[in-house]
């Protein structure tokens, strides 16, 4: 088996373009960096050029949000070259995307959708992972999504999650903060979702804070805009207590707190891995 | 396709919900789908916020979104890479405002502006010409064709607003500013991962687009004078020092 991720098993944050003037070669060895692959599938550019001279400083994980496995097509291949050709510019310690989909090949809608938990869908879900697989040349990650409500499926997403797995040889990326969403909108177990994955298939792990929809008070939504919840640290500590030591991401998007303030926020995820123990 | 897809492509585009709720496990979530669709149609509008900053400036986030939310709908994305949608946002803004604000004319002109700088900041890196290669142009340099910067952009406009759009980019305007329709052609390029525009004359702009369209630099600059005075070698001198001549 080839191995999943070469993040350290340390805390990660974000990276955005408005932080690059404040990343410095003196902050923590083990800080590593996240990134969405579909902000750097240009031409060239600032954004390019810093982003490739901080991947020679810090550890990057490639974060895509738009090759849809969970689709109905096969992946395309321009997006597939333009993610090969980033991978070769950029040394990726890891490459993760979603199970979800944002539409076909002539109906891209810039979204991530649900992918229909079904056995059918195993099926087209491996193909297109494995699709992308073969063109990286490694396993990815692939991430649980955010619920927001319950459709009828032929299995737990936990077992769908692992059954793609053990088909492609793919790993998981495990984020809390959906899953905390998905616990609190769908009314699943999170504790049972965990306990129906596979420790060693996990990857990397990603926290982030939620909102509240405005229109349905009881609604909570993936919008990575806020500190990590109470909520979400907990679970977080219960996974770790499960798993041990590995990477976990701050995860943010909107609202954007200064890069010192995220920085602190990685750095409680940081003494929460330091001081973790992993129950047998 | 699978049905489940077909009807959440359905739903997310047109709203209508009877397809996909079959596939639902009770009533009571049909409401939540609207989260797709919202999330759908924000992220389009915050990419076009991002590319077209001054157009907002210009008309306000209200109407600004309204535009941004119409174009998106009848304009989806047609792939993954935000960056790259919205590339006729101008030219809708042109045809919608042209029937009910004719008077706001120039705003596709700031539109087109916005376009410009984005291309210009995303495009490729090449190394311009060293001093070897300037000075290997000397012998015979009427019939050298060159290669501009990729970044270099030629934008031409029915409105002198560059000076309103530069105002735009760095900060908000406050004070109301007379709009003269008199056309210009404005060049954008980066230097450094900034990007610097300047107004051109129009020979110089004659002069810089057929060097872009592979004529050889005797060519270009006997278009450029059949237009107007100029000084082809302080022009020609401008490109090397910007490190548009690759």
């Amino acid at each position: 088996m080839q191995t999943l991720t070469n993040l350290p098993a340390s805390a990660g944050m974000s990276l955005k373009p408005e932080y690059f003037d404040s990343v410095h070669t003196n902050l923590d060895a083990n800080l590593w960096f996240e990134v969405h692959a579909e902000n750097y599938l240009i031409q060239g550019g600032p954004r390019l050029e810093q982003l490739q001279e901080i991947s020679s400083h810090f550890p990057i994980s490639i974060h895509g949000v738009g090759a849809s496995l969970g689709g109905p097509d096969p992946i395309s291949q321009e997006h597939l070259s333009r993610l090969v050709s980033l991978l070769n510019l950029i040394p990726a310690a890891v490459f993760s995307e979603h199970i979800a989909w944002s539409g076909t090949q002539s109906n891209y809608l810039g979204n991530l959708m649900p992918t229909p938990i079904t056995k059918d869908s195993i099926d087209s879900t491996a193909k297109n992972i494995m699709q992308l697989q073969n063109a990286l040349q490694r396993p990815i990650l692939i991430e649980n999504p955010a619920n927001y409500l319950s459709f009828k499926s032929d299995m737990p997403e936990s077992e769908f999650m692992m059954s793609l797995v053990d088909i492609t040889g793919c790993g998981i990326l495990l984020d809390i903060n959906n899953l905390f969403i998905s616990a609190n909108n769908t009314g699943i177990d999170p504790h049972s979702y965990i306990q129906g994955l596979n420790s060693d298939a996990i990857g990397e792990i990603h926290i982030a804070g939620h909102s509240t929809d405005p229109n349905e008070q009881g609604l909570l939504i993936d919008s990575h805009d806020s500190d990590v919840s109470k909520g979400v640290w907990e679970l977080l500590e219960a996974l770790l207590s499960h798993t041990g030591p590995k990477p976990v991401l701050i995860e943010r998007d909107g609202n954007l707190p200064t890069f010192e303030a995220l920085l602190a926020e990685r750095n409680q995820a940081q003494h929460l891995i330091n001081s973790i123990k992993k129950i047998v | 396709m699978s049905k489940f897809h077909a009807a959440f492509i359905e739903y997310v585009k047109t709203g209508h919900f009877e397809a996909i709720a079959s596939h639902l496990t009770g009533a009571e979530n049909q409401g939540r789908l609207a989260v797709y669709r919202n999330t759908f149609i924000s992220g389009c509008i915050d990419g076009l916020t991002r590319k077209y900053p001054s157009c907002e400036k210009l008309l306000g986030v209200d109407f600004f979104k309204t535009l941004a939310r119409e174009f998106s709908i009848s304009n989806p994305p047609t792939n993954p890479v935000l960056s790259e949608f919205g590339e006729d946002f101008p030219e809708y803004v042109r045809d919608t405002l042209k029937q009910e604000h004719p008077d706001l004319s120039y705003v596709w002109d700031i539109c087109q502006l916005d376009r410009a700088w984005h291309h210009a900041y995303f495009s490729l890196e090449k190394v311009p010409l060293d001093e070897a290669g300037i000075e290997s142009l000397i012998v015979d340099i009427e019939n050298k064709s060159l290669s501009l910067h990729p970044s270099v952009q030629l934008v031409n406009v029915s409105s002198a607003i560059t000076t309103l759009w530069s105002q735009l980019r760095d900060s908000d305007i406050s004070e109301q500013m007379a709009i003269e329709f008199k056309p210009e052609t404005v060049l954008l390029w980066r230097d450094s991962g900034k990007i610097l525009h300047r107004v051109l004359a129009a020979s110089e702009a004659l002069f810089i687009l057929s060097i872009y369209e592979g004529k050889t630099l005797g060519e270009s600059a006997e278009i450029a004078m059949q237009s107007d005075e100029i000084d082809i070698s302080n022009t020609f001198s401008q490109l090397l020092l910007n490190n548009l001549i690759t």
